[in-house]
């Protein structure tokens, strides 16, 4: 458990003001409130952070006694129990945000500040603020596959805590996308709705292929001799190989398509997107002096 | 398809604990919806998120409802960009 420098995190030395203080949290608080972030996953963390300092410092009496003792906060427990004694309350504290977004606990106070101002329910004085939750909380999770397990649809089972949820992964599902599953999120307060359920896929790619939605794409070498006269080379796909015609004087970078030879559509697996490959021509080296006469000859009937 | 549940506004403020007037004024704004059916009022559940997103952010940030209009427009227009972004970046792996 370390020391936590409540002034730093809102930007502030020890001099702040209690406007200077209100002022850094607010502006702090604006930047970093995770629903005005919502795909950035430090956001929620920084702005407990926040928080945890406002509720600190904005408070006179936690103030002091985090000045006093804040970087000898292991003997805080003791001054705690000298101030019981003596008939004093408990800190109080207020939370200043209790919000459902997805995967947001605003119980979680650090180590630091529970050990130094108790838990949440020895921290007397503060009133709860209203927090609309009616929705039970989103949950996130996250669902890795390879690129060739997106080829058909499949149903899998995922383990969410002491639940089983049987699922159907779309095919062609892409990487980062995220599924909701709606009711499988945490339990509604007074009868709401269910929270929901978002999976997010992380796909690896497994294969030589580079991918872009249903469409993949790769590089073939091919000689000189077949890239000038022509010539059938085998490609591989993603369901095996196939034969090609190369035409004769095909230039280097030259692109052909292979029609419905991509990923399954999402949602329309019945559609595929297209195998793009390039032509990549390789030149001999170490020629003999028999290919360099060839060679030489040829240069000239340009 | 999903059948679409309401929820009677009177028996989310009550439970949510959310004041009438606030989710009143969404709907002035035009921030959500009533479904209004025999004299009473309604909200689609799907739209409940959207209400505790925005409860949030005026009580959290004191964002009016002028701001909270502003704010759902902005988050539309990033997600749209953000979108895009990731299938430029995308694009440009091919070329690495």
């Amino acid at each position: 458990m370390e020391f936590i420098d409540y002034y730093k995190v809102l930007g502030l030395d020890k001099s702040a003001t209690a406007a200077d203080i209100k002022k850094a949290y607010r502006k702090l608080a604006r930047k970093h409130h995770p629903d005005l972030n919502p795909n950035d996953k430090t956001a929620q963390q920084k702005f407990q952070q926040i928080n945890e300092a406002n509720e600190v410092l904005s408070d006179p009496e936690n103030r002091k006694k985090y000045d006093q003792y804040g970087k000898d906060w292991q003997h805080a427990d003791a001054f705690e129990k000298a101030k019981q004694q003596q008939g004093s309350q408990g800190f109080g504290g207020q939370r200043t945000y209790s919000g459902g977004g997805q995967g947001f606990d605003d119980s979680q106070f650090s180590d630091f500040f529970e050990s130094m101002f108790g838990g949440g329910h020895s921290r007397g004085g503060g009133s709860s603020r209203q927090t609309a939750q009616f929705k039970g909380q989103d949950l996130n999770a996250t669902l890795r596959l390879n690129l060739t397990d997106v080829l058909q649809s499949q149903k899998q089972t995922i383990s969410l805590g002491d639940k089983k949820i049987r699922i159907t992964i779309p095919a062609g599902v892409e990487d980062g996308q995220t599924l909701k599953i709606k009711g499988y999120g945490g339990e509604g307060m007074n009868g709401g709705p269910k929270g929901d359920l978002f999976i997010t896929f992380e796909i690896f790619n497994n294969t030589r292929f580079k991918r872009l939605e249903s469409d993949i794409y790769s590089t073939e070498e091919i000689s000189l001799y077949t890239a000038l006269l022509g010539g059938e080379i085998t490609v591989e796909t993603l369901t095996g190989k196939v034969k090609l015609n190369v035409k004769p004087e095909t230039q280097n970078d030259t692109k052909v398509k292979l029609k419905g030879k991509g990923l399954p559509k999402y949602k329309k697996e019945d559609q595929h997107g297209d195998l793009f490959i390039t032509y990549k021509i390789v030149l001999p080296n170490n020629l003999s002096d028999k290919e360099k006469e060839l060679f030489t000859e040829l240069s000239k009937l340009r | 398809m999903a059948r679409e549940k309401y929820i009677l506004v009177r028996h989310y403020c009550k439970h949510a604990q959310v004041e009438d007037a606030f989710v009143n004024r969404l709907h002035e704004y035009g921030l959500i919806a009533f479904e209004e059916k025999e004299n009473d009022l309604f909200i689609d559940e799907k739209d409940i998120s959207e209400i505790e997103r925005m409860f949030r952010l005026h009580n959290d940030l004191g964002i009016n409802f002028e701001g909270l209009d502003a704010i759902k427009q902005m988050l539309k227009r990033l997600n749209k960009i953000e979108k895009e972004m990731s299938l430029y970046k995308k694009r440009l792996k091919l070329y690495e």
